[in-house]
Formats: C-alpha cells, structure tokens, sequence
C-alpha cells in the first residue's frame, strides 16, 4: 500500500472554495437582513455592501479556479455541462456561481442611489425599476443560488471516491455551516468598521448570536471528523496524523479559527466579556482566517490509498 | 458489443517497462515530464534475506464500469464508449483535473501549455493525435483495437504479463482467469467496478540465489480443468 496527498488541488482551489462559499453567503445573509428587515433596522446599505462584497469575492474565486484549468479556451464547455452531465457538481456550481452574481447585481440596482455614467440612462432606469419592482424575488433567487453554491463547494469535494476525508456527508455539511460563519463574520465587520449605524445594534447581536451557534455547530462537526478518521480506513488515518499534527490545523483553525472566537462570542453575549467594536471585529476576524485555513488544510490532507 | 479488459499477471512482469516505452510513443505522452498513461512500478520488499522480494506492478486506467472519473467531468470530455472504453476527448476537456482527483487508480494526469507545444516539438505537429492541452490517460489503445489490434503494452510485453481481451466473449483467455477467480481487481471496495485485473504475486522467487546453479531450475505452468493455465512458481532458495 502507498499513500499520496492530492497534489492538483492546491491553494488557489482552497481561495476558490474559500471566497465561493463565504462571498455566495454573505450575498444570501444581507439579502434576508433586509428582505426581513432582521433586527426591525432597515438593512439597505448592509444589503448593498453584502451583494458587492459577495460579487467581488465570487469573481475572485472564479478567477482562481479559471486560472487553475489546463486549457481556458474550453471553459465556455462548462455552461452546457449540465445539459448532457446533471451528474458533475462543477457544472450546477457554475451556473449556480453565475446566477448568484447577477442576482446580486440586479439586486443591488435598487439600492444604489446613483450609478456612474449610466445613472441617467433611460434603459437603465427602466431595468432598475424592474429590479425594484421585483426586489423580492431576486433577492430569493440570489439566496437560494447563494446556498447552493456554498453546498456544492462541499459536493465538490464529497465526489471524490477514493479520498475517505472528503468523500462522505460531513464535508458539505462543514463546507456549508463554516460559509454561513464566515459570511456572518464579513458582514459583521462591514458593520462595526463601514456602517457604523447605531439603529441595527438588534441585527449585529442577532449576527453574533447566530454565529456563536454556529461556530459551536463547527466545533461538533469537526470532533465528529477527529473520530470518524480515526479508523475505518488507513488514508483517513494518514489524513487524520497530517490534520491533527499540522500546527496550522490544530492552532490556527481549530483554536484561532473557531474556539477563541467562541469563547469571545459567548462571553459578549452573556455580559461575561465587554462587546465593543474591537473585540467583536477581532472574533470576526480570526472565523475569517479559520474559514480559509480549513478549506486549506483539507485539501493539503487529501490522502490516497494505492495498492501497489 | 466487446467489453474490453485487461488482466495483468505480476508473475510475469520483469519490470523491463517496454511498454511505458511503447504507450509512451504511440499515444505521444509527454514522458519527459514523467507523465505516462501506463507506469510500472518497482517495489521492493522485506527486510532480510530471506524476505527480501522485488515486485513489478504494471499500472494503467482501470476502465471502470462506474467511473468517478466520468461521474465528476463537468463538460462530458470524459466519457464511457460502448464497448467500456474510457476515454477523453480533448477537444471537449477545459482541464479543471476533477477527474485526476477522482481517480483512485492515479491513472490520469494533466498536460500543461508548455507540454504541450514540447509535445509538438517532440512529435510533430502534423502527427499529433491530441493537439490541446488537457488531461490525458490510457485509452486502451482505442484506434489499434477497433482495427483488432492489440494495445502497444500488451503487443510489447515481452513477459506476456499483460493479456488483452473482451469480457463479453467467453472463450476468450481473460474471461476464463476472471471467472476462475484467479485475478482480482484493484480497491473493490470503492463500487468502481474496474476492468483490470491482477493476478497476485503467489510465490516470488529471491534474487540473490545461495548457487548460480540454481538459477536452472525452473519454474512452471500448469492449466487446470477449465484451461486456465495458473502461474506455479518454485522457492528457488529452498530448491537450491
């Protein structure tokens, strides 16, 4: 028996797992603050800030994987994959990446007070107010491709048979919770360093309950992962020395990434810890930096077992 | 309708790798890069004298009846033929190397821009049979066997290691050594139902032989009832 780690995938796949799933949320999470005004606060400029900071962050992490394929001519292929190939995750997450973006865009045009250049269109006014008109709806639309594309950023992973870290129901699970975290978390920061609006103090506490959940749901998932690897199979096994003996895993995901911003989240919450801006944009911080360094680390610690 | 395999006895193998060789230049792998549709092995194993052995393990695509390789192409470039080769059309192929992940057997690998045009250097640009950048893997020799040729591999080994066949056919060679039990495919386990099969290793013989006298005894063949014929090989050591 050998063992090998997957060597394909390397950081600019964990950048685009990272930004797919974090930017796709952000987009769904600002768009539901505002479409139920969450916190009774208006939310439009959380709304704006989160659709143009999901946009940039989806365009980012496309980038990313664009840059990583082989032949960049061929990659308009992909768009009528899932016509004849409903079976390959790559081909739904590339429509589901290219319908959140223009659901963001179309739903941030209402909330834009004044577009360069095209401001006094006529058929740019004509398309903003159709985007107004059904506000509603798009912002659903973008939300529900926003969830889907940080489900199939877990999906992607779990198709891949022979590696026992990735392929099972955890993976998607894990990608999903951590996107939503991480997403709460961006949004999180756009409040108390860019809004700075006192009137949605409600929906930065909702936010940081919610995130305490969680990242508390997390910490469950990624103990479930510790056991699950321990036995079954030996490149799980191998994946589980490589996870737990990597510093970066242990230190900077597992503890920087997700317990002390548990710990900060729950001590504001419950008065046992000041809340202020600083502390809570440091917790924020450190699930941002925890988001990545678990796609990283989990594609770094793809094992296979071959029989030779 | 053919169902092409292949059943690959590690006795034979000598490890002469004739048929990287011949894979390599029929299917023009960029092999300067170590990238080759079919690679041999060398292993060695034990730990003393008496345990040491050196094993060749011949390794290709497995032509899965359920392939995660093509489960996972988003764009169809990769694709299952009716007669269960699988193969990949490069034309089709963006690169974005799921499949290389996909695959348990590492029988897939990408070829970059610069392999690329190297590979026309190589070659020829005239004389290509994949022009574009993408990933590559053993096709089975898909345009030899249509024409009822075998593989280069299989036409090469000078061990008779490799043997190619159809599975639908029952007369054929391979199908008896897969219905006798005697070969088995690689990782089972993993539902992706391969069409290459391996004979284990039953008895290997050691190297380093106590008398070179030794090295005239032989080693035998001997076919059982249905005539499958069953590699038979003889502790040279003890004999000796």
């Amino acid at each position: 028996m050998t063992y090998a780690i997957q060597e394909q995938w390397n950081w600019l796949v964990a950048v685009y797992l990272f930004l797919g799933g974090m930017g796709a949320m952000v987009m769904t999470v600002s768009i539901f603050a505002h479409i139920y005004k969450i916190g009774g606060s208006d939310n439009s400029k959380l709304a704006w800030w989160g659709n143009w900071i999901g946009l940039i962050m989806l365009g980012i992490g496309s980038a990313m994987l664009f840059y990583h394929l082989l032949n960049h001519i061929a990659v308009w292929r992909v768009l009528v994959g899932v016509f004849y190939k409903p079976d390959a995750w790559i081909a739904w997450g590339t429509w589901f990446i290219i319908f959140a973006m223009i659901g963001a865009f179309w739903y941030s045009l209402p909330l834009t007070k004044n577009m360069p250049v095209i401001e006094n269109w006529g058929i740019y006014q004509w398309f903003k107010g159709l985007c107004e008109k059904n506000h509603t709806a798009i912002g659903w639309f973008t939300a529900v491709n926003g969830i889907l594309t940080a489900v199939y950023t877990g999906l992607l992973l779990q198709s891949m048979p022979a590696i026992a870290l990735w392929h099972n129901p955890g993976i998607p699970v894990l990608f999903t919770v951590s996107a939503t975290s991480t997403a709460i978390a961006t949004l999180l920061i756009v409040q108390y360093t860019i809004l700075k609006n006192e009137q949605d103090h409600a929906l930065r506490h909702f936010f940081e309950k919610t995130d305490a959940w969680l990242i508390g749901f997390e910490l469950v998932i990624v103990f479930a992962f510790f056991h699950y690897l321990l036995s079954g199979s030996e490149g799980g096994y191998v994946s589980h020395d490589l996870l737990w003996g990597s510093a970066g895993w242990v230190w900077g995901f597992v503890v920087v990434g997700l317990i002390i911003p548990f710990i900060i989240e729950v001590g504001t919450l419950t008065k046992r810890i000041p809340s202020g801006a600083t502390t809570i944009i440091a917790a924020a911080s450190m699930v941002l930096i925890g988001g990545y360094l678990l796609r990283h680390y989990m594609l770094a610690s793809g094992i296979y077992e071959y029989p030779w | 309708m053919a169902r092409y395999a292949m059943v690959v006895d590690l006795n034979a193998c000598i490890g002469c790798n004739a048929c990287m060789a011949a894979c390599a230049i029929e299917n023009q792998t960029p092999f300067w890069a170590g990238k080759w549709r079919t690679t041999v092995e060398d292993i060695a194993k034990g730990n003393s004298e008496d345990s040491a052995m050196r094993l060749f393990f011949p390794r290709l695509c497995n032509h899965c009846d359920n392939p995660p390789c093509v489960t996972v192409c988003p764009t169809g470039a990769t694709y299952k033929t009716t007669s269960g080769i699988v193969d990949v059309d490069d034309e089709v192929c963006m690169g974005c190397q799921a499949c290389v992940l996909a695959c348990p057997y590492d029988a897939r690998y990408g070829i970059h821009y610069e392999e690329n045009t190297e590979k026309k250097a190589v070659f020829g640009e005239d004389m290509l049979k994949k022009t574009r950048p993408s990933v590559d893997k053993c096709n089975f020799c898909r345009d030899r066997v249509e024409i009822g040729r075998l593989p280069a591999c299989v036409e090469t080994c000078v061990g008779n290691s490799r043997m190619f066949g159809d599975l639908d056919n029952p007369n054929d060679k391979i199908t008896k050594i897969v219905k006798s039990g005697l070969a088995q495919p690689l990782l089972p386990h993993l539902g992706t139902r391969p069409n290459v099969y391996y004979i284990p290793v039953t008895k290997q013989a050691i190297h380093h032989l106590p008398d070179a006298d030794a090295r005239r005894l032989h080693h035998g063949h001997h076919a059982d009832a249905s005539g499958v014929v069953a590699p038979q090989f003889i502790d040279l050591s003890k004999e000796a």
